[in-house]
């Protein structure tokens, strides 16, 4: 592993996979419902999810520096079967619908750009490879990708936000009204789409063991983090009321590049493709890095597959990279990424996601009780009341989930479908792969001692000492198979000028075997 | 004024996140505000309740395993003891078995041999020379 990262790297980690392509729709579509109060739940659910971090960031000083670090919490506070099913649902599931979605999002904005001779789909999956081998270059790579990516996007964001929220702009002003609606019974719904303005910034904790002093980066860049996009977030909802039309922002395709169309022309237009094609790349960038890194740490703590662990001479769990990447590359290859059931999908899932950030608060309160003393770096303040309202206003959100009726019934439908299943694979994984009581949590002395990679080794000793010795007989049959054609190659050219020498050496090995 | 002894052994890895907090001039500051003038380091051999036994083995060890440990003795103002006690939890916890162990114990006198002088005085710079 070389340097370790800074809490600029872990920032731009965070708001790469903060600031989504998808990002600039809900901004707009938020907008274009209630117009400028829309803010309000913007700042509301930047709250409840600066409280979800807390709560997180109190996890991670009481287990720091695991590999992935989100799942080994769940298993502490409440055990393999909500973890299996909340992390496969939120973190799992839920991204590998997001990486291809993204992934079409840019292929769509590349099209715009150099013309709609080259199908999408390889755009898309261009990009995929290259992600996939840059994170299988290990954290620094991709975090220096992700500074680079992450800096330009905010630097242009806040620009294009300041602007257009004081006028700055040389385009046409709307004279538009700054609410469309101030009935809080509209507003207020519109928390479970501003939800998604504000999602990954746990992402950070995966990075925790490659960072520099982490105790105190952790937390603040999470925080920090949030907090940039807050003032992004507004700053662009004032911007849509003075340069677009509320009307045609809610019907826009690309809300983004319409509104920087309209203040500053064709070089508005480049400007924000240029964003929006960084977005896609960091938040891909953050999905394949990141949730890799998740699953590598469920698998040393036996929640999935222990191949899910190994890694290559950079440090990155490659196998779950290259599985992540190759169902990213088929979706977007089969054209689905563009479809709006992946969209669909994403939504469902995303309930998981959000009742994850519900269990972190509840995984607090019992390790409060649990473990009073153990000392914390980070502690939520006020305790209990910032879990309490975490958990109520994400369930809020959750019953919220679409503010279609019918899309919601569906939604949650096919959650308790997905739920079920969940429950299924996780009680026979308990059961049968890690024998453990299904509900009982795991010490957190047990969970920290999983860090080590010869725990695995220990308890499965003679199933990796064959694998081991069966590696070793195939290299040395490879080798001696290697070492003969060599020493043949070397008898047929020299057998035409010396043909005694070939001789003895035929004879050689027999002896050298015998011996 | 009561002093007590703070005495940490801990694993030498995990020190030299303490020490090098120690090294930074506005951490020393605050120490010697809350009655820190010195520290003493010593290598030492070891082990706890598990008995040397790794984090990962499955089963105890049955016969004492000693491992290298640091013993770093600090003395200060026992009025200060608490919030020294919560800086150290809090540099030396990674969750791991071997953070080790602090142990807080009442002084009853200290004396600069050289001078004489005794209790604070002997602690402070010398008002002797």
């Amino acid at each position: 592993m070389g340097k370790k990262l800074g809490l600029f790297s872990a920032v731009s980690t965070g708001i790469g996979m903060i600031i989504a392509t998808s990002c600039f729709i809900s901004l707009a579509s938020g907008a274009g419902a209630v117009g400028t109060p829309f803010i309000i739940s913007i700042v509301g659910v930047f709250l409840l999810n600066m409280m979800s971090i807390a709560s997180v960031a109190e996890l991670n000083a009481i287990m720091p520096n695991l590999t992935g670090g989100l799942a080994q919490y769940m298993l502490a506070g409440l055990g393999p079967l909500v973890t299996i099913v909340t992390m496969t649902g939120g973190y799992i599931i839920s991204n590998i619908f997001a990486a291809p979605a993204e992934g079409a999002m840019f292929a769509n904005v590349m099209c715009e750009f150099v013309g709609h001779d080259i199908p999408p789909a390889v755009f898309s999956v261009s990009l995929t490879i290259i992600l996939i081998i840059i994170n299988l270059r290990g954290v620094n790579m991709s975090a220096a990708l992700q500074t680079v990516i992450a800096s330009f996007m905010v630097v242009s964001l806040i620009i294009l936000g300041v602007m257009g929220a004081f006028g700055l702009a040389p385009g046409a002003e709307v004279e538009q009204p700054a609410a469309l609606s101030t009935d809080l019974g509209d507003i207020m719904p519109l928390t479970a789409t501003a939800f998604w303005l504000f999602i990954g910034a746990e992402f950070i904790v995966p990075l925790g063991k490659d960072m520099k002093k982490p105790k105190r980066n952790v937390p603040l860049a999470m925080f920090l983090s949030f907090t940039i996009m807050c003032v992004i977030q507004v700053l662009m909802v004032l911007g849509f009321k003075n340069y677009t039309p509320w009307a045609e922002l809610g019907a826009a395709n690309s809300p983004h590049i319409l509104y920087a169309e309209n203040m500053l022309g064709s070089i508005g237009r480049y400007w924000i493709i240029i964003v929006a094609i960084f977005a896609a790349v960091s938040t891909q960038n953050s999905i394949i890095g990141c949730v890799s890194e998740i699953c590598c740490g469920m698998a040393k703590s036996q929640l999935l597959p222990a191949v899910f662990q190994k890694k290559n001479k950079y440090g990155a769990p490659y196998v779950v990279i290259l599985i992540m990447g190759g169902i990213t590359i088929l979706i977007e290859a089969t054209g689905l990424s563009d479809n709006g059931a992946v969209q669909f999908l994403i939504l469902t899932s995303s309930l998981f996601w959000m009742l994850t950030y519900m269990v972190y608060h509840i995984n607090v309160i019992a390790l409060r009780r649990k473990m009073k003393k153990v000392p914390r770096s980070f502690k939520t303040p006020f305790f209990p009341i910032f879990q309490i309202i975490g958990i109520a206003g994400t369930a809020y959100m959750m019953c919220n989930i679409s503010t279609d009726p019918q899309e919601r019934i569906m939604i949650f439908i096919l959650s308790i479908l997905l739920f079920l299943f969940l429950v299924v694979y996780a009680v026979y994984w308990v059961k049968h792969k890690l024998k453990m009581p299904l509900l009982k949590s795991v010490g957190v002395r047990q969970v920290m001692s999983m860090e080590d990679p010869l725990y695995y080794y220990v308890r499965h000793r003679e199933e990796e000492d064959k694998k081991y010795f069966k590696k070793l007989e195939r290299q040395n049959k490879k080798n001696s198979k290697k070492s003969k054609s060599v020493k043949d190659t070397a008898l047929n050219s020299s057998s035409d000028s010396d043909t005694d020498v070939g001789q003895n050496s035929e004879e050689s090995p027999p002896t050298y075997n015998g011996s | 004024m009561e002093f007590s002894r703070v005495e940490i052994i801990t694993n030498q890895s995990k020190l030299q996140g303490l020490i090098e907090r120690l090294s930074k001039p506005s951490f020393r500051q605050k120490l010697h505000k809350i009655g820190v003038s010195g520290i003493t380091v010593t290598s030492v051999l070891g082990c706890g309740v598990q008995m040397g036994t790794s984090e990962y083995q499955e089963q105890e060890n049955d016969v004492m395993q000693l491992l290298p440990k640091t013993l770093v003795m600090i003395v200060c103002a026992t009025k200060t003891v608490d919030e020294l006690v919560e800086i150290i939890k809090n540099e030396l916890y990674t969750g791991h078995i071997g953070d080790g162990k602090i142990f807080v114990s009442d002084i009853t006198n200290i004396i600069r041999i050289r001078t004489g002088e005794e209790g604070a005085d002997a602690l402070n710079k010398s008002t002797v020379d």
